[in-house]
């Protein structure tokens, strides 16, 4: 009890001391300050206080004990007209007010139990609460964590899938290519056996031919003419089956390093001497430093010449072929170029470039797209196969190359083949 | 004029007898021919051709197997043999040279002219 009315503090003394039910050891303080010192023990169950004390007043009175005990419930004592001020004491946390002179011993009792009882639950409850409160931020730490995970988590699958895609992709078009290199084994097979047994009955025709030449009346125009007509029939299919087997044996390559320079030459020297006669001029441009590359001669010899024939059948009457052979970069962009492992080039690796063009008559807008078609020809009947730009193709995509055809502007046809230099096709 | 002796060792009847004919035809050579390959020895043995023509794809025994006994032979290893043979085409000839494996090939069909031109190499004047 913190009372500074000497009455009024023995009053209330006397007061307790009379009641049986509780039993309750009161200690008087007058003035605010030892009272402190008193309560800083921590073993108070109740606080009595006076607000106007000699040495505080007022609300600010309530304030220091609190600040001193926070959990000790505090009853306030107002005099009969100080009513407004028991209130406010209440909103700022006193348990209840007594007016003095006017509290009985029951009421008074009654006061204090209540006091303690409620100040007890309040502190049970500011405890459950920050319990609770400690709960709640120890699940929403949960929860962020757990939250951040799933984010994570949910980015590597992203991630995962982006990949899996990329893989399936890939395996597709590993897939594709397989089949088709199973394919080519398959009529490799095939063809080398059809090979044979066609080429048996035509060696038979073309001998017979050759005989009756030399025994059959050749005054008879009809009669030359009918072997002539056999015989170049004997060379046509001739030309398909060796045309076939050259298509379908291309499941091995026979790769060493060679001077592509040197390659060039060599095919130049076995259509020289048409070109001459042709009247078709030859121009070429070898850049430097063309380096050595894998590469299976023959065929690329054989990709040479089909160029060189193709261009020199689009020039009978003459013209030029200007041939150019450099080490280039590629564009970053265009088609078949690309960063992953499946795309033919990558952007600026360097290759080797040779560009066939002539002045030719140049293919007809309509049928560019089908020039690599197998079986595709416009000299039917005269000697053409359709298989040589397939073969082509085949060649060059073998050795993990290109070729591209297409009209130049100023009239004739440009072939571009690419040859890479490292990386290349592996030898199956 | 001594005529060369040419033998000409194929399953197919058809092509012997033509072949027979044709280089008959120019007086210059005595053909004989033999379409059962495990009768080949015998026939170099009666024979004694100065070229052979070989096949290599025929029933029983092949050409390739011919080719080892003869050359085993002391009696036989020095008579010039070109395989005469359609598993080959004329690319894969040229291509080498007209040797593969150190021997003479022509592809069939083959013309005549070349087909003598090759006797004609491969034997002594």
């Amino acid at each position: 009890m913190i009372e500074d009315d000497r009455l009024v503090a023995k009053l209330i003394q006397d007061m307790l001391a009379k009641v049986d039910e509780i039993n309750c050891e009161t200690e008087w303080f007058e003035r605010l300050a030892p009272a402190l010192d008193r309560l800083a023990k921590n073993d108070i169950d109740v606080v009595l206080l006076d607000l106007f004390l000699p040495d505080s007043a007022g609300i600010d009175t309530l304030v220091k004990v609190q600040t001193r005990c926070p959990v000790i419930p505090i009853l306030v004592l107002t005099g009969l007209d100080d009513e407004s001020t028991a209130l406010k004491a209440m909103q700022s946390g006193a348990q209840d007010y007594l007016v003095k002179g006017r509290e009985d011993v029951f009421h008074f009792i009654r006061a204090i139990r209540y006091a303690i009882e409620r100040k007890r639950i309040q502190e049970a409850l500011k405890r459950t609460l920050s319990e609770m409160e400690e709960q709640v931020a120890a699940r929403t730490s949960d929860l962020t964590a757990a939250n951040a995970q799933l984010s994570a988590e949910v980015e590597e699958r992203q991630k995962a899938e982006e990949a899996l895609k990329q893989a399936y992709t890939e395996l597709k078009e590993t897939q594709s290519r397989f089949i088709q290199a199973a394919k080519m084994q398959v009529v490799g097979g095939l063809a080398s056996g059809v090979a044979h047994e066609v080429k048996n009955p035509l060696a038979i025709i073309s001998q017979g031919v050759e005989f009756l030449n030399k025994k059959l009346p050749l005054d008879d125009e009809n009669v030359s003419l009918t072997l002539k007509y056999i015989n170049d029939a004997v060379m046509r299919a001739n030309d398909i089956i060796t045309g076939l087997l050259d298509f379908a044996s291309l499941s091995k390559l026979d790769v060493s390093p060679h001077d592509l320079k040197i390659v060039l030459e060599n095919s130049l020297l076995l259509v020289k001497h048409q070109f001459v006669k042709n009247h078709i001029q030859l121009n070429e441009d070898i850049g430097a430093g063309i380096p050595q590359i894998s590469i299976d001669k023959n065929r690329i010899e054989q990709v040479f010449l089909n160029l060189f024939m193709n261009s020199a059948d689009a020039m009978p009457s003459g013209g030029a072929l200007n041939i150019s052979m450099r080490v280039e970069n590629i564009p970053a962009t265009g088609e078949g170029v690309g960063r992953r492992k499946g795309d033919i080039l990558k952007p600026e690796e360097k290759v080797v470039v040779v560009r066939v063009e002539d002045t030719g008559t140049g293919i007809p807008q309509e049928i560019i797209d089908k020039v690599f078609d197998p079986f595709f020809t416009t000299k039917r009947g005269k000697g053409g196969t359709g298989l040589g730009l397939s073969i082509v193709k085949n060649i060059m995509e073998m050795h993990g190359g290109k070729v591209d055809i297409a009209n130049k502007k100023e009239g004739g046809t440009r072939a571009t083949l690419i040859f890479r230099i490292q990386d290349q096709a592996s030898v199956s | 004029m001594l005529k060369k002796k040419i033998l000409i060792i194929d399953d197919e009847e058809s092509f012997c007898r033509l072949v027979k004919l044709n280089l008959e035809e120019t007086g210059k050579y005595e053909v004989r021919a033999e379409t059962q390959s495990v009768n080949a020895i015998r026939a170099v043995k009666e024979f004694k051709p100065d070229l052979i023509l070989l096949d290599i794809v025929m029933p029983n025994v092949d050409g390739g197997e011919i080719s080892q006994k003869l050359k085993s032979d002391e009696a036989f290893k020095n008579i010039p043999i070109v395989f005469l043979t359609a598993i080959v085409t004329e690319r894969e000839v040229s291509d080498q040279k007209g040797i593969i494996a150190g021997r003479p090939f022509l592809a069939k069909p083959v013309p005549l002219d070349k087909l003598i031109y090759c006797i004609e190499q491969n034997t002594l004047a």
